[in-house]
C-alpha cells in the first residue's frame, strides 16, 4: 500500500522540539466508513514522536479531543508544570468547553512498526488494525456504567466538528514530553434521511425515445395503409360494376380469340360475366394445379 | 400483353413470393421472441421483487405481452404464408385485421418495458431508496425485499446500491434496528469464507477492504433490468420493422387482387 507507507513516511520528518504533525484520518482503505456518525477513526501517531532519535524508557499517548468551536484553535493541554489536563468527557461537555482526554495507549516504537500488509491475515488482522487505528468515541457503554474506571471514550455527536491531538507523556515523572499540533477539524457524519432521495429518471435514454416514437406512429401508417386498402378495394368493385359492360366487352373479345390461358381466368371479370358457371370453371382448374 | 394482365389479377408470382418469404421469417422471429420473453419471464436473475415492490412491473408486464405476440407472430405469419399461396382476398383480409392487432400490442409491449428500464435503472436512486426503505422492515415486501438483497450480496459479493456507503450517508428501516456504532452496514456486506462465515467481523465494522465488499449491486441489477429490456424491446422492435413492410406488400397484394 504505498499510500500509507508515504503518510507514515511523512510522519518521520520532525521539525523543533514539538512535533509540526497533525493527527490524521485514517487511510480510507482501512476504514471505509469513516468518519462515522459517532465515531471517528484516526491514524495512531506512529513514528511521530520518536523519528529520528529512540526514545528512552516508557512512554505513553494521549489523545485530546476537542469540539471545534471559535476561539478554540490553540488551546492547550498542559498547564505551567507540563502536566496533562485531566478533563474528562462529561466534565467538557463532550469537549464543547475544553479539550478532553479520550484515549491512553503505549507508544509504538519506531523501529517495531506492524507490517500493513499482513492485515489480509485473518489471524493478524486484528492486531494489526489495533495497532493502526485509534476509533474516537468507540466505547458506547462507560458512560452508563458505574463500575467503569479509566478513560471514557463515548461517542460523538453526529454532524459536529471535532479537533484532535496526540501528547507523548512520560510514564515516570507524568509530565508531557512533546505533542502533535491540533489536527484540522474533521466532521462527524450526518446521514440523509432516505425519503428525501430523489428518484425522478431524469434524461430519457436514446433507445426510449427511438423505440417510442418510432412505435408510436408506425401503427398509425400501417391504419392508413390498411384503411386506404380496404377503400381502394371497394372503389374497384365499385368501378367494375359500373363498367362491367363497357370492359366486359372488351375483355371477352380479347380472350375468345385465342384463348390459351383457361387456368388463369381473370377471375373478377368472370365472376361478372357469368358468376356460377364460371367460377367452377375456376375452381375446377385450380385444382388441376 | 394478356399473360401479364392475367397475373396481375391473380397477384404476381414476385408479391407473392416476397409475401411468403416475409411471412417466414415473421414465424421463424415469433417463435424466437415466444422463446426469448419465456427466459425473461421465468426471471433468471431474480430481480422480480425490486420491480414488484416499487409498485410496477412493467418489464414483466411488457413480457408477457410478448409472449402472447411471439406465439401469435408464429400463428398468424403461418396462415399468412397460406394465404398468399391461395391469393383468396377473405383470408389475405383476414391476415392483415390479425396481424394488425398483434402488432399493435407488440407495439405496446416494446415500448411498455423500455419506459419501465428507464424508470428503474437510468439512475441508482429508486433502487437506493427503496432498498434503505424495505430492508429489513418487518412487512411482506420488507421480508421479500431483504431476502432478494441478502441473497444478491452474498453471491454477486457486493453491498449497497452503490457500495457499503449508501447504509451510512442515508438514514434507512436498516439504522433504525441497528446502532450505527453496532453495525455500519448489514453483516451480509462482509466478505466470506467458502462456506459464508465472515472473515473478520471486527475488520468489517471497520470497513477495511480486505473484509468488506466495496462493490455496488447497481452493476448486477441494471445488468439484469437491460438484458431482459434488450429482449424484449429491440428485438421486439426488430421483428416489427420487418413486419411493416411485409404487412404494407399483403396491402398492395389485396388491392391487386
Amino acid at each position: 500500500m504505498p499510500p500509507l507507507w508515504a503518510v507514515l513516511a511523512l510522519g518521520c520528518l520532525r521539525i523543533g522540539s514539538t512535533v509540526d504533525l497533525q493527527p490524521q484520518l485514517a487511510s480510507i482503505a482501512f476504514a471505509t466508513n469513516n468518519p462515522t456518525l459517532t465515531t471517528v477513526a484516526l491514524e495512531k501517531p506512529l513514528c511521530m514522536f520518536d523519528s529520528t532519535v529512540p526514545l528512552m524508557g516508557s512512554y505513553k499517548v494521549l489523545l485530546y479531543v476537542m469540539a471545534d468551536l471559535a476561539g478554540s484553535r490553540n488551546t492547550s493541554i498542559q498547564d505551567s508544570n507540563k502536566t496533562p489536563l485531566r478533563a474528562t468527557f462529561q466534565q467538557t461537555m463532550g469537549g464543547r468547553t475544553g479539550p478532553y482526554q479520550a484515549a491512553a495507549f503505549d507508544l509504538t516504537p519506531c523501529s517495531d512498526l506492524p507490517s500493513l500488509d499482513a492485515v489480509g491475515d485473518v489471524s493478524q488482522a486484528l492486531a494489526i488494525l489495533d495497532a493502526y487505528l485509534i476509533r474516537v468515541g468507540d466505547n458506547r457503554t462507560c458512560l452508563w456504567d458505574p463500575n467503569f474506571r479509566g478513560l471514557c471514550n463515548p461517542p460523538l455527536a453526529a454532524a459536529t466538528a471535532y479537533r484532535f491531538k496526540y501528547a507523548l507523556v512520560n510514564v515516570s515523572t507524568g509530565l508531557v514530553q512533546d505533542e502533535s499540533l491540533w489536527s484540522d477539524p474533521i466532521r462527524t457524519n450526518q446521514p440523509t434521511p432516505f425519503a428525501a432521495i430523489d428518484t425522478w429518471p431524469g434524461r430519457r435514454s436514446g433507445g426510449m425515445i427511438v423505440i417510442t416514437s418510432i412505435l408510436g406512429s408506425l401503427p398509425f401508417f400501417l391504419l392508413v395503409g390498411f384503411a386506404g386498402a380496404i377503400a381502394l378495394s371497394f372503389v374497384d368493385v365499385g368501378s367494375s360494376d359500373g363498367e362491367t359492360t363497357t370492359t366486359h366487352n372488351a375483355q371477352i373479345t380479347q380472350e375468345a380469340v385465342p384463348k390459351p390461358l383457361g387456368a388463369s381466368e381473370p377471375a373478377y371479370a368472370s365472376v361478372n360475366l357469368a358468376p356460377p358457371l364460371d367460377r367452377a370453371e375456376v375452381f375446377s382448374s385450380r385444382l388441376q394445379d | 400483353m394478356a399473360p401479364a394482365a392475367a397475373e396481375g389479377e391473380k397477384g404476381s408470382p414476385i408479391v407473392v413470393g416476397l409475401l411468403v418469404v416475409g411471412n417466414t421469417i415473421i414465424l421463424l422471429s415469433g417463435l424466437a421472441l415466444f422463446a426469448e420473453t419465456v427466459w425473461v419471464t421465468a426471471d433468471q436473475y431474480r430481480v422480480y421483487p425490486l420491480m414488484g415492490v416499487s409498485g410496477k412491473d412493467d418489464v414483466v408486464a411488457g413480457a408477457w405481452i410478448a409472449i402472447f405476440c411471439g406465439f401469435s407472430f408464429f400463428a398468424v405469419a403461418s396462415f399468412g404464408v397460406g394465404a398468399a399461396l391461395c391469393c383468396r382476398r377473405s383470408m389475405i383480409l383476414m391476415y392483415l385485421v390479425l396481424m394488425l392487432i398483434i402488432y399493435i400490442f407488440e407495439c405496446a409491449s416494446c415500448i411498455t418495458s423500455y419506459t419501465h428500464r428507464d424508470y428503474m435503472v437510468s439512475n441508482p436512486s429508486l433502487i437506493t431508496k427503496q432498498m434503505l426503505t424495505f430492508y429489513s422492515a418487518n412487512t411482506d415486501q420488507g421480508q421479500e425485499l431483504t431476502r432478494l438483497w441478502d441473497r444478491m450480496m452474498i453471491e454477486q459479493e457486493c453491498c449497497g446500491t452503490s457500495g457499503p456507503m449508501d447504509w451510512v450517508n442515508y438514514t434507512s428501516t436498516f439504522r433504525a434496528a441497528t446502532l450505527e456504532a453496532v453495525f455500519p452496514w448489514p453483516p451480509l456486506c462482509c466478505r466470506r469464507t467458502g462456506n459464508f462465515i465472515p472473515l473478520n467481523e471486527e475488520g468489517c465494522r471497520v470497513g477495511h477492504v480486505d473484509y468488506l465488499f466495496i462493490k455496488g449491486c447497481f452493476e448486477h441489477i441494471s445488468h439484469a433490468i437491460n438484458s431482459y429490456t434488450w429482449g424484449i424491446s429491440w428485438f421486439g422492435f426488430s421483428i416489427l420493422m420487418w413486419t411493416l413492410p411485409v404487412m404494407l406488400i399483403a396491402m398492395y397484394l389485396y388491392t391487386t387482387l
